[in-house]
């Protein structure tokens, strides 16, 4: 899984004040869970019901491919959808220092894609 | 890394070079459909085809150029069988080679363009002459993804994509088309940029139930993976 390091990197250096990340695991294996943990290193929260696919915040969110990463502001609203690994740093460093910043109004498309 | 999907979209459909997608397989109402068994045949000599022309040159392009000699015959059977399953699961591998080629061989855009407008025409005729109410739902919402675009689509094609969900919907509430009509409407009216993030529960490592909505005041990066 080439998106820990990645994570990893994000959950260090923005720590727990401003910022939080949530992973939300698909998996059907609390023991490979585990296992996935304890060799990467996840530090952050994890939250795992066995559901895989059928996980509620997986269907909630319509997912139907992995990995995909969601960015929510302070204020609780969806800032970025589908954030691809590379400018996951970028875009998170964005919001957290500019944190406070107001959205663009709900278009109904998918903008600030 | 790469995607994992639940369900490969219709874009998708080729990197899976004909893997069975879920719902063709639902789709698949009697086993002993003699047009379904008609496609499935056809659908190997693909994937054959498509496996020569990945050993001979191992690149994408190749790959492309024999998807593209063959389209004509999905095509054919896809003419032959609107309204049908089998019909259905013809124009998903229209659609999944007109991708491939847009991608693959970006001097053919126009042509993979010409495909899009190809299966929309066959779609609607399938929606209205459909007997099957399953084939009918998988129809109209193979139609309004199409329009949807993987959640790319603005403006028009947003609305005909969301009139298309909501008709799926109101008109086949039993279909199994219909659960993943609704799931796209969800993203389309409450899962944009700028919208509440809806709030969800789940429980932590510790098993303890817990929200989205704790993190209320922070900036949250929602990762959703696994550890396969």
């Amino acid at each position: 899984m080439a998106e820990i390091p990645t994570l990893k990197k994000i959950h260090d250096r923005f720590g727990s004040k401003d910022f939080a990340l949530l992973g939300i695991s698909l998996d059907k294996s609390r023991e490979a869970l585990d296992k996935k943990i304890k060799e990467a290193g996840v530090s952050w929260t994890i939250g795992y019901d066995g559901k895989f696919w059928e996980a509620a915040p997986a269907v909630r969110y319509n997912i139907h491919s992995i990995p995909s990463n969601w960015l929510i502001g302070p204020d609780g609203t969806i800032r970025k959808r589908n954030v691809e690994e590379p400018e996951l740093e970028s875009v998170v460093a964005e919001l957290v220092e500019g944190k406070g910043a107001k959205p663009a109004p709900a278009s109904g498309g998918k903008s600030g894609q | 890394m790469r995607a994992v999907w639940k369900i490969p979209p219709l874009a998708a459909w080729m990197l899976a070079a004909g893997a069975g997608p879920l719902l063709a397989q639902e789709e698949k109402a009697k086993p002993t459909d003699p047009a379904m068994e008609e496609f499935d045949a056809l659908q190997k000599e693909f994937r054959q085809k498509m496996r020569d022309a990945g050993v001979k040159e191992s690149a994408e392009g190749a790959r492309a150029e024999a998807a593209w000699a063959f389209l004509p015959k999905f095509q054919t059977f896809a003419d032959g069988h609107v309204g049908t399953a089998a019909g259905l699961s013809a124009i998903r591998q229209v659609l999944g080679i007109g991708g491939m080629i847009a991608r693959a061989a970006p001097e053919r855009a126009s042509s993979a363009e010409g495909l899009t407008t190809y299966a929309e025409k066959h779609l609607k005729q399938a929606v209205e002459t459909a007997t099957d109410s399953e084939v009918k739902a998988a129809a109209q919402v193979a139609l309004a993804d199409l329009y949807w675009k993987d959640g790319t689509a603005t403006g028009e094609r947003l609305a005909m994509a969301r009139a298309a969900f909501e008709a799926a919907i109101k008109n086949f509430p039993e279909a199994k088309a219909a659960m993943r009509a609704k799931g796209s409407l969800f993203e389309i009216d409450h899962l944009q940029v700028g919208n509440a993030a809806p709030d969800f529960e789940y429980p932590d490592l510790d098993g303890k139930v817990r929200k989205l909505s704790e993190f209320r005041g922070k900036v949250v990066l929602l990762n959703f993976w696994a550890s396969w």
